[in-house]
């Protein structure tokens, strides 16, 4: 044998057997979150009265709907390896932008989301290229982004933060609307097309391709002739895009604006893709996020309904990043790096 | 080639932007505002700068080190303090030395956690952050007020002869001057250099690093009762506010994020060109809603600029 | 064990107990068995030289010495202290063992002084005063440098040789019992080595024990008492200091076994070369070396052969369009010549780069095998707009037999294979660009043999069709069957050229260590 360089270590190392094993199946289909899914469920159903009712299943639906569009970018970030903490920010800019922005400026719903679309893309694309070219943690630059937008556009609209969304906007956004005839909230239709769109997108085109290869890889793609650069400018622009119409679709849902709209959906973007099993630079998908996304709200609905408080739900959170990291993201020893 | 005087000296001494801009913005906030009020800045601005302070060891200490649980964990001493110690009958003096271990706890916690688990800080210390912040609203869901007849309020005063403000700063300085006096900070900065290297010649980086942590942990329990002083609440949802504060002065202050280098020195300075700024800006009818977009804008520019000098550097490492 | 015993026999200047002995070292990663017996002994006042092959074991047991590695099974002896290993670095350094690495590590943003005191203190105690450490700092560095930097210095602005001479002090200043030197004269000006060499004497004068691990015959031949050989993970033989030649040191560092049949490719089928692909003019390796010219012609294979970072990997990257400095790499199609200024360019011109390290740089380790194929060819798969995967597996399929690639199915995890069978289907990946010149770095390391066959077979029949093919290797047998020409590279430049007529493993080997022509 010939070799003169050990083999690089596996990115999740430890004692082999069946910890290992079952680690691996787990990386394949997100057995555990779907089984704890349906425990989740059935406890809901057996110890608060009303829950398995269609009401209340489709209210529970429509807050995983919204925590999951929040967690679009957010799962793309993280396929390429980063993390996004703007998403916040982009929330708040994009409700605001629709409603009080659009008073303010007299431009009208439409004339805000012309301002939008193409503002979130270019701010999320710099975050994306300052953090390529310049090997800078992606997680402090979306912060600042973060801040920076929602600053930019509180700017003009001053102290009082008052913005109510279109009345048509607000009617599609109620849990007992229709689409087209169908009894189904149209919130719910848009959740469901995104997540179509979004499993061809990555498993299909060429564009969701070379973001996985970025984020299982880099040095690899670049080797594969693939323009890393232009991967996380792209992603990083469509996160805070999504974050920004997910800031849209949620004003239109709790019908006004106010500056910790974005807060607690950053969280859960965050948790959510990270329970769903998506780990840093691969692999993952969305569809895990949405499993991810839909235990999460079941699990914190039983657990509201049996007296979590939001603490509660803070200290989850970090738990469950903690243990989730624990399985899939572990790094290299320093001996293997000398 | 950056070997130029000034290159040179700006390596050296990287917190020299921050010193040099926050020169600049006094004078303009004087110019502007001739009442300048000297004593309520400093006790605004003392927080800010221990809080950045606190910030500074884990990223000296390298491999994508930071702390974004700083800000929670100033926010839980200051609640244990007004809280639970003072309630206890331990409010005195002895109540900061309590509290600075607490928070030393906690870093030390994030510490072996990295080290132990092998995760990436930024992840572990987020894990961290929202841990923290849960805790702080399940021991506070409203805010506790202090006593005005404490003596943290001192620290935003007078404490004896010397302004409470000054004092309170020094702590942190006082504590890194002493460990300058051991080896630990030489080791400090190799590991966060080049670990493998610091590895390889003995150093114990496991342990460094876990300290590194723990040290950012203790200034951040002093903050803590610094804040309170000043504002006489202990707030849970104030955990979030100096975050990205604390990052963006320690960007600006010259501490490169890839480790090894700068100095407490760089969040200090770095801490007091933002808070200047937020000064001149409050001065020109700037409306506070503004800030936000100024601290983002700021923060991106220094971690960028800081970045590219850095790079330089490392690129002539070969 | 009894082999140390036996060698105590021979001269050296302070008889008594050895200052280490290594007694049976095993280390293994994974299923790689990077050292499988290593037994050796180094006496008082000795400066024993350690010599292998590229993969013969000797920087993992380098690492074993120094404590950053912990071997499987065996002893090390210590100054009379047996123990089972270090446990770690600063073990190592507090038995008396101080080891400068090939790599050259030096913290770049400490200064001199505290880059040479690095280590020697615990986390809070200081173990000398200042006035002490610059005092001592200044009388090592003046033994070794003509001009030693300032003490305040930064590393990080030092050259390169200052460096390594800062890493060699930091381990003199540890008054080591014994002091590893793993390749640590690769980076030292010709001055800074002889000075080093006049330290090292006075030093082993003291009873200190040196293991000087080295490629370069002269200085074994100027300085040690003795050698030992490495081979495939074993120490072969230890030789006394003058009972030695340069062709019994290449047969035992190479061995007598062959890889390959050599009856298995008859000269009849040696191709002659066609036109040619690519022209190199002028081009400089590294920043000063000398200037190389070269023309790769169709239907050629030619190797790259010598030791570890002698340049022939910076060649091979600036014949893929990725950097060179100063000098030109142009493609040549008939009437059309393309300089090869950056990757994409030389894709789209016909070149394809196949990378060293397969795992940092091939492989995207969780994704499937045809996934994995298909990277940089993925345009190709698509119908209507969207990636079809039966079209990715009917365009692997081919390369699949092409290649006789083992598998599951396409849909396996590219892990699954083993190193062999994934870097064919990397081989693959590139050859479904249709490449005019194929460019291979080390693709054969660390692979089986039956892996090994295939490849040289493949890449003969596609030379054949025109296919030029420029490989740098690290074994000597595919030199010896594959190339029609191979080029050693020394010191950045093309100290040697062999036509696979005149090439044979004494000679070639010979020329790595820069030494005169060896008659077979």
């Amino acid at each position: 044998m010939n070799a003169s360089s050990p083999p690089q270590p596996l990115r999740v190392s430890g004692p082999s057997g069946v910890w290992t094993r079952s680690v691996a199946l787990q990386k394949r289909i997100p057995l555990l979150q779907i089984a704890l899914l349906i425990i989740a469920f059935v406890v809901g159903v057996t110890t608060l009265p009303g829950f398995g009712g269609p009401q209340s299943i489709v209210s529970v639906l429509m807050i995983a709907a919204l925590a999951g569009l929040a967690s679009v970018g957010q799962t793309l970030t993280i396929l390429v390896g980063g993390f996004d903490l703007s998403v916040a920010g982009f929330i708040v800019a994009g409700g605001l932008m629709v409603t009080q922005v659009a008073d303010v400026l007299a431009i009208g719903f439409w004339g805000a989301l012309v301002i939008l679309v193409p503002g979130a893309m270019i701010l999320g694309g710099v975050v994306g290229y300052l953090s390529h070219r310049f090997a800078i943690q992606p997680l402090i630059l979306t912060l600042a982004m973060g801040s920076f937008v929602v600053g930019i556009v509180r700017g003009p609209t001053g102290q009082s933060v008052s913005g109510q969304a279109p009345e048509w906007l607000t009617a599609m956004a109620a849990p007992i609307s229709k689409t087209f005839g169908l009894p189904i909230p149209p919130i719910l239709v848009l959740w469901v097309i995104v997540i179509v769109g979004m499993a061809i997108f990555l498993r299909r085109t060429v564009g969701g391709r070379r973001i996985y290869l970025t984020g299982a890889n880099p040095t690899a793609a670049s080797y594969a002739l693939v323009n890393t650069r232009r991967v996380w400018v792209l992603v990083f622009g469509i996160s805070a895009l999504c974050s920004a119409l997910t800031g849209v679709v949620l004003v239109a849902y709790s019908g006004n604006v106010d500056p910790n709209l974005g807060n607690p959906y950053l969280f859960s973007s965050l948790a959510a893709v990270i329970v769903g099993g998506t780990v840093g630079g691969g692999p993952g998908d969305y569809t895990r996020t949405v499993v991810g996304a839909l235990l999460l709200t079941v699990v914190t609905t039983v657990l509201v309904g049996h007296g979590l408080t939001s603490a509660d739900q803070q200290i989850m959170y970090g738990v469950v990043i903690l243990i989730a990291m624990a399985i899939y993201g572990r790094e290299r020893r320093i001996s293997d790096r000398v | 080639m950056m070997t130029s005087v000034p290159a040179r000296i700006l390596r050296k001494h990287t917190f020299i932007f921050a010193l040099g801009l926050s020169v600049v913005l006094l004078l303009v906030n004087v110019l502007i505002q001739p009442t300048f009020g000297w004593a309520s800045q400093l006790a605004s601005f003392a927080p800010l700068a221990l809080v950045a302070m606190a910030s500074a060891p884990s990223i000296i200490s390298g491999r994508g080190g930071i702390d974004i649980s700083i800000g929670p964990v100033m926010t839980l001493c200051a609640i244990v303090f007004v809280g639970y110690l003072a309630p206890a009958g331990l409010g005195g003096i002895e109540a900061l030395p309590l509290v600075m271990l607490l928070g030393g706890a906690i870093g030390t916690l994030n510490g072996l956690i990295i080290i132990w688990l092998r995760l990436a800080p930024i992840v572990v210390t987020l894990g961290m952050y929202f841990i923290v912040i849960g805790i702080n609203l399940k021991l506070a869901p409203s805010p506790l007020r202090l006593d005005d007849t404490s003596w943290a309020t001192s620290l935003a005063g007078m404490v004896g002869p010397l302004p409470g403000p000054l004092v309170s700063i020094s702590i942190p300085l006082v504590i890194w001057g002493l460990l300058g006096l051991t080896a630990f900070r030489r080791n400090l900065y190799a590991v966060g250099g080049n670990d493998a290297t610091a590895f390889t010649a003995g150093v114990n980086v496991s342990a460094v690093r876990v300290l590194a942590f723990a040290i950012g942990g203790v200034f951040a329990g002093a903050a803590g009762v610094v804040l309170v002083g000043l504002v006489r609440t202990a707030d849970a949802s104030s955990s979030t506010a100096y975050t990205l504060v604390a990052i963006a002065a320690v960007a600006l202050g010259g501490i490169s994020l890839a480790g090894g280098a700068g100095g407490i020195i760089g969040g200090l300075f770095g801490a007091l060109a933002i808070f200047l700024v937020q000064s001149v800006l409050a001065d020109t009818d700037l409306p506070q809603t503004w800030l936000p977009a100024v601290y983002g804008a700021l923060l991106i520019a220094s971690v960028t600029v800081g970045a590219i000098v850095s790079r330089d550097h490392t690129r002539r490492k070969q | 064990m009894d082999r140390a015993r036996a060698s105590l026999t021979g001269t050296s200047t302070s008889g008594e107990r050895p200052i280490l002995i290594v007694s049976s070292i095993r280390k293994a990663f994974g299923p790689t068995r990077a050292v499988r017996d290593a037994s050796f002994d180094v006496r008082r006042g000795e400066i024993h030289a350690l010599m292998g092959e590229n993969g013969s074991g000797k920087s993992t047991l380098v690492k074993i010495l120094s404590g950053v590695h912990v071997p499987d099974s065996g002893t090390i002896t210590v100054g009379g202290a047996e123990r089972w290993s270090f446990t770690s670095p600063n073990d190592a350094l507090g038995a008396g063992v101080a080891t400068v690495f090939q790599e050259v590590l030096a913290a770049p943003n400490l200064t001199v002084l505290d880059n040479l005191w690095l280590g020697a203190d615990g986390l809070f105690r200081t173990v000398q005063g200042r006035r002490e450490r610059q005092r001592l700092a200044k009388s090592v560095l003046a033994e070794l440098l003509e001009n030693p930097p300032e003490l305040d210095a930064l590393v990080g602005d030092l050259d390169l040789s200052d460096r390594q001479a800062c890493a060699i002090a930091r381990a003199m200043l540890r008054n080591p019992l014994l002091l590893v030197l793993d390749e640590a004269t690769s980076a030292l000006d010709f001055d800074t080595r002889t000075r080093l060499f006049a330290m090292l004497r006075a030093r082993v004068a003291d009873g200190v024990g040196i293991i000087l691990i080295t490629h370069r015959m002269d200085e074994v031949r100027e300085i040690a008492d003795r050698v030992t050989v490495l081979r495939a993970g074993e120490t072969v033989d230890t030789l006394d200091g003058d009972a030695w030649t340069i062709e019994e040191l290449v047969r035992l560092m190479t061995g007598d076994a062959h890889l390959v049949d050599t009856a298995a490719t008859p000269e009849a089928t040696r191709r002659t070369p066609g036109a040619p692909v690519l022209e190199v003019r002028d081009l400089r390796v590294a920043a000063d070396s000398s200037p190389v010219d070269f023309t790769l012609h169709a239907g050629e294979i030619v190797g790259l052969a010598g030791l570890e970072g002698q340049g022939q990997d910076a060649f091979l990257r600036a014949l893929a369009g990725r950097g060179a400095n100063g000098g030109s790499v142009v493609r040549v199609a008939g009437d059309v010549r393309t300089p090869l200024s950056s990757p994409s360019v030389s894709h789209r011109a016909g070149v394809a780069y196949v990378p060293r390290e397969r795992r940092a740089e091939s492989i995207f380790d969780w994704m499937s095998i045809v996934d994995n194929f298909a990277t940089p060819t993925l345009t190709a798969d698509r119908r209507g707009g969207l990636l079809s995967g039966r079209a990715a597996s009917e365009r692997f399929a081919e390369y699949r037999a092409l290649l006789r690639i083992k598998l599951g199915k396409p849909s396996d995890g590219i892990t699954t294979l083993s190193g062999g069978n994934q870097q064919k289907v990397i081989i693959a990946r590139w050859l479904a660009a249709s490449p005019h010149v194929l460019l291979l770095n080390d693709p054969t390391r660390g692979i089986d043999i039956g892996a090994k066959r295939d490849l040289y077979a493949l890449l003969a029949e596609l030379a054949a069709k025109g296919l030029a093919v420029v490989m740098l290797s690290t074994e000597v047998d595919e030199h010896l069957e594959l190339m029609d020409r191979v080029l050693v590279f020394s010191d950045y430049r093309v100290s040697a050229e062999f036509t696979h007529r005149d090439v044979s493993r004494e000679a070639l080997v010979a020329s790595f260590f820069g030494d005169e022509q060896v008659t077979a």
